[in-house]
């Protein structure tokens, strides 16, 4: 059979696995929502399969792989979305982290919280087309139970701060800049990067005219751009959630992940040691003496044209973590205030788990997951675990402080 | 230069949601000026939707310059990529000017007057494109936590 057939079958297969899926019983409108969209977008996609039919092969042929690329791309958000039905999921953090979604994006903002077969929490920030204003939130599996961890969704929720707010406007111009500054200052390791064009000169009238240079500078803008926003991202997750954030990235992170890093995110060592520069948080009165040493990651063995572009994305990135940190903060003291973490707050919080019971005045998410991250600090290493788990018990009294900030907004709004 | 200058100057760049989109309409523009070619239609919206997403706008609404489109790297990077993928290979930014000047045109006149060669070359600068977004999407990671690049397992 040809391949347009076999496409043809893909589409109806995806299409009836999205309706079987909208089958499902959906705790929250946001899920059964994103599965409409992928159903009207699988739709669409057979539609335009049937409309190039009769077109140039090559039309076909690109109808085909595009359909190819987008099921591989789109299959593991809809295993996302199934599993954000499951009721591992900790959906009593559900409404609190609708309610920062909102600050932050605005009232279209759609949120769904899920579980990840894959040990990050980090992996769909997907700002794709198909579901705008969506903000996606995962959590590994194996942590379900784990609420001192929520606080790395506001890393997650930092991409689509990025996205919404076109972070990324701010900082290209500056980049592009800097880059060519880069080159002409590293002229002698471009040359030798790329031995076959030592020919070309680092001129302002070159950099902007030759197409080879330009692709290199495009190369490393974009880079740059990812570390940038991963930055930002880790900026938004520490001015939303303080010390939490900062204990749950070590703890989930520290030391590293046995490997080495993509190029598209600062190195760990680097987010952290950003984190403790940049982050205003004393992480030595968290018990911190050396954060960034605490992460260890590998450096990928680069060829030298890969070592050239990623040098000088590491490096811009470096020289703009300040500024891309002052603009995550301004940006959520500017449309989150309600939300930010008071110390007072998570003190007052922190003497209701010592006496066993849960917050009755909570403010803020932040506040409480910050209470309980001193509750394991304080009591962690004289906690007896005949009972319960230390986690488990300080995740129990954080859920339910979290519902009772749920039920206290529900009553304002009333 | 201020924030809201290089807010201006680069109001068209492409974020990965733009390039996501592109994906769809550079595909449904060659369909669509496919269409043209054999009279079957007189116009292209996904055409228009496209070269919005690329070139961009600022708050008012203006397209940037063609100074300032060729001034970005991203922007003449894809440029040539796409143009490239179509059959015409460009070394020095300037000669990209004849692209811009068609898209340009198609922004201000539509596709009406435009010869069967300009449309052809259209059409497959909008192949080249889709192509080369197609192509970054596959290779990139969907956010990996220490980013592994995506493997492929078959």
């Amino acid at each position: 059979m040809d391949i347009e057939f076999h496409t043809h079958k893909k589409l109806g297969a995806i299409v009836a696995q999205i309706e079987q899926l909208l089958l499902s019983d959906f705790p929250h409108p946001a899920s059964e929502n994103a599965l409409k969209r992928f159903l009207d977008f699988f739709r669409g996609q057979i539609t335009r399969l049937e409309s190039a039919s009769n077109s140039d092969p090559r039309i076909v042929k690109r109808v085909c792989i595009t359909v190819n690329e987008r099921i591989l791309q789109y299959l593991p958000v809809l295993g996302f979305l199934l599993r954000s039905t499951n009721v591992r999921n900790n959906f009593e953090a559900y409404d609190a982290f609708v309610q920062l979604s909102e600050a932050l994006i605005g009232l279209h903002a759609q949120v769904v919280l899920s579980s990840e077969w894959d040990y990050s929490p980090l992996t769909y920030p997907m700002n794709v087309s198909v579901l705008p204003n969506f903000v996606l939130l995962g959590m590994p599996a194996s942590e379900s139970t784990n609420a001192l961890i929520l606080p790395l969704a506001g890393h997650e929720l930092g991409h689509s701060v990025w996205q919404n707010d076109q972070v990324d406007h701010l900082f290209r111009a500056n980049i592009q800049n800097k880059v060519r500054d880069y080159i002409k200052a590293k002229w002698h390791d471009f040359t030798q990067a790329y031995q076959e064009h030592t020919h070309l000169m680092p001129t302002d009238s070159e950099l902007s005219n030759n197409l080879f240079l330009v692709n290199v500078i495009a190369e490393v803008v974009q880079l740059c751009l990812c570390q940038v926003e991963e930055t930002f991202c880790d900026a938004i997750g520490i001015r939303l959630f303080a010390e939490s954030y900062a204990h749950a990235f070590h703890y989930l992170l520290a030391p590293s992940l046995g490997g080495y890093g993509s190029l598209e995110y600062p190195r760990l060592p680097v987010r952290a040691e950003f984190i403790a520069l940049y982050g205003d948080v004393n992480l030595l009165e968290q018990g911190f003496s050396n954060y960034p040493a605490e992460f260890d990651d590998q450096q990928p063995t680069l060829t030298p044209r890969q070592e050239f572009v990623s040098s000088a994305a590491d490096k811009i990135c470096r020289d703009l973590a300040y500024s891309v940190f002052e603009e995550a903060k301004r940006i959520v003291e500017d449309k989150a205030a309600l939300h930010l973490p008071s110390d007072a707050a998570a003190r007052e919080i922190l003497e209701m788990f010592e006496k066993a019971i849960p917050a009755r005045t909570p403010r803020s998410l932040a506040d409480i997951v910050n209470a309980g991250w001193a509750y394991v600090r304080k009591h962690g290493s004289t906690f007896t675990e005949d009972e319960r788990p230390l986690f488990d018990w300080v995740s129990e009294l954080i859920l339910k402080s979290i519902e009772v900030l749920e039920f206290r907004r529900r009553l304002e709004d009333a | 230069m201020t924030k809201k200058g290089e807010e201006a100057m680069l109001s068209h760049s492409l974020n990965r949601f733009a390039r996501d989109l592109a994906i769809e309409q550079s595909l449904d523009a060659a369909i669509e000026i496919s269409d043209v070619i054999t009279g079957k239609r007189s116009d292209s919206p996904a055409l228009s939707g496209l070269i919005h997403t690329l070139m961009g706008a600022d708050a008012q609404g203006v397209s940037p310059s063609k100074r300032d489109l060729l001034s970005d790297s991203q922007f003449t990077s894809i440029s040539q990529r796409a143009a490239a993928l179509s059959g015409r290979h460009y070394t020095s930014t300037n000669e990209l000017s004849d692209i811009l000047d068609l898209l340009l045109k198609v922004n201000s006149v539509g596709l009406t007057n435009f010869s069967a060669d300009d449309l052809n070359f259209i059409r497959d600068f909008c192949l080249g494109l889709n192509q080369s977004f197609v192509s970054e999407a596959f290779s990139k990671t969907p956010e990996p936590p220490l980013a592994r690049s995506r493997q492929q397992n078959f």
